[in-house]
């Protein structure tokens, strides 16, 4: 019991590496028409972290996510997720990847959707009063309770998302690969989630790596902010994110707080400017 | 016979009315309504004072008095000429389908076979008759044959449309969920083949019924509509020819009816049939 408390109210302490680039690069395309998304990426992510990718549009965020979750393969360069190759990985479903878009299906219930990786997968051992139980927890943990006979388009972008959140914790992989998941919504939904996936976050003892365009979202979130250049992309710097756990909004009121952000910002901006 | 309807853009977004909005729908069936029992009256006035001969242009009261005299041998024709029609469309579902299926992920595969569909589409499949009846004989077999290659390309074209509508996210969610090809398969492409395929059905049951009118016209039994056609107008027996006619109009209509019912019921998740 203490330990487990002690893991959610301190920032977690990297024992074992989640998610390791080493030398990474990616090229899409061939010959003359050849795009260098990302060059010379060494990146490790710790168990339990939670780590951010920021940087200008088109820096290679989303490729370093897809090549983690083997949507994709490297050109150059290895990537191990759990020590494994990210093939192996997926076949293993450790990690659960959130688009943008909610990518839900519209001919399911809410229920059903979140349903929809369990009736994939057949873990072994999960009976159907299980799955049931899991899937109200879940629901009730994103704040979707009475919503489960819902259709998808029926629902605000917001509570969208959610279900998406709730898709991917429902077969509780170890690893959340995160693609702008609240870039889409408005600013107070946008912060409502941040804080909902911070409690999740502790509750669930998942790494994740997330993307975001927003400094004060990364800042807010994340124990370290990795900021990326573009063309090719490279991680510019690797900045530690010191506030304590849990945060709640008023972390943004603390003066730390307000350095941190500007800490990345100019980061940021000496990245944008290598750009030009 | 051709087509060239166009499967994106019949199939979702071009819906018809709200299911609530009545008024709506009293607007459209209204009007064409009164247009056509003016129309009847206009034509039984017209026989009447230009005293057109009944061989030329019968009654429509004597045409209607003759079909409910002959009706249950009517409905038995009816039902012969529907059975060709039904198992032509089904024969013809298969194959289009079938083919759809095993080539939508394969884009030579899908192309190869897409050229051929809009020639089929193209070429007045009826002018192939004479060939049927050489391979299937004079009797219903070449009938279903010809049904079959009038329907095959339309149900191929519109499956193939909406097996490859499949978003790509789903796609990769499916992926990251380590899915099978047959699962996502049914999971995510037939949802989003269903609503092309049923804009595509509701073509093909109109087109089966007409090849299977005139291949029976051609040849064969004179127990269906097709048949009764051909031996009423060699005898010149007008109103029996029409009585005829209106029943094959009801049951296409019908049949069509029926249809587009399955399709509002089936896809009530579907934006096109969601109203609003
Ligand atoms: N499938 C692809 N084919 C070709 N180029 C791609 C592909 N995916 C990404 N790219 C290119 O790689 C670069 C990085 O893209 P991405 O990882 O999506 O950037 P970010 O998520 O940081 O905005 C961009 O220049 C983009 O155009
Ligand atoms: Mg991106």
């Amino acid at each position: 019991m203490t330990t487990t408390d002690s893991a959610s109210e301190t920032p977690p302490t990297a024992t074992q590496t989640a998610i390791a680039f080493e030398q990474v690069r990616k090229e899409f395309g061939k010959g003359r028409d050849a795009t260098l998304a990302v060059d010379d990426v060494d990146l490790a992510i710790g168990e339990r972290e939670f780590v951010s990718l920021i940087g200008p549009s088109g820096c290679g965020k989303s490729t370093l996510l897809r090549l983690a979750a083997d949507l994709i393969e490297p050109s150059g360069g290895s990537v191990l997720v759990k020590g494994k190759s990210p093939r192996q990985a997926r076949l293993d479903r450790d990690y659960g990847f959130i688009f943008q878009a909610p990518t839900l299906f519209d001919w399911r219930t809410v229920w059903k959707n979140v349903a929809l990786p369990l009736e994939i997968m057949r873990i072994p051992g999960m009976t159907k009063q299980k799955k049931q139980d899991e899937i109200e927890r879940l629901l009730g943990m994103v704040g979707l309770d009475g919503f489960e006979k819902h259709r998808p388009y029926q629902l605000s972008g917001g509570m969208q998302q959610r279900v998406s959140l709730a898709r991917a914790l429902v077969f509780r992989p170890s690893i959340l690969l995160m693609d702008e998941p609240f870039g889409a919504l408005d600013e107070i939904t946008r912060d409502r989630m941040n804080l909902e996936l911070l409690r999740i976050w502790s509750e669930t003892h998942t790494t994740i790596l997330f993307v975001t365009h927003s400094i004060p979202e990364a800042v807010l979130l994340s124990g370290r902010v990795v900021v990326m250049t573009a063309r090719p992309g490279r991680v510019q710097s690797v900045i530690p994110i010191d506030l304590p756990y849990p945060r709640t909004t008023e972390v943004e009121e603390s003066t730390r707080y307000y350095e941190l952000v500007t800490e990345v910002r100019e980061a940021l901006g000496e990245a944008m400017a290598g750009d030009a | 016979m051709t087509t060239d309807a166009d499967p994106a853009a019949a199939a979702p977004g071009a819906g018809p009315a709200d299911r609530r909005d009545w008024g709506r729908y009293a607007g459209l069936i209204v009007p064409p309504a009164l247009v056509f029992v003016a129309a009847v009256a206009l034509w039984e006035a017209a026989v009447e004072v230009f005293e057109i001969q009944r061989f030329l242009l019968p009654r429509p009261s004597e045409i209607v008095s003759l079909f409910f005299e002959d009706f249950s041998r009517l409905i038995n024709q009816g039902r012969n000429t529907l059975g060709v029609a039904g198992r032509g469309l089904v024969l013809g579902g298969a194959i289009g389908i079938g083919l759809a299926a095993l080539s939508f992920r394969t884009r030579w595969m899908a192309e190869g076979l897409g050229i051929y569909a809009a020639v089929l589409k193209a070429v007045p499949v009826i002018s192939l008759a004479p060939l049927t009846v050489v391979w299937f004989g004079i009797e219903a077999g070449s009938k279903i044959a010809t049904v079959s290659i009038a329907t095959a390309p339309i149900l191929f074209t519109f499956t193939l449309v909406g097996l490859r509508r499949a978003d790509p996210n789903a796609q990769e969610l499916m992926r990251s969920y380590a899915a099978g090809r047959l699962r996502t398969f049914w999971s995510l492409h037939v949802p989003y083949a269903l609503p092309f395929f049923f804009s595509g059905l509701k073509i093909s049951v109109t087109i089966a019924m007409i090849v299977a009118i005139i291949s029976e016209y051609f040849g064969g039994s004179f127990e269906n509509l097709g048949g009764y056609i051909r031996n009423e107008a060699n005898n010149v027996h007008t109103v029996e020819v029409w009585t005829a006619i209106v029943m094959a109009c009801a049951l296409g209509i019908g049949l069509y009816m029926i249809v587009a019912i399955i399709d509002r019921f089936v896809l009530r998740w579907h934006s096109s049939k969601r109203g609003g």
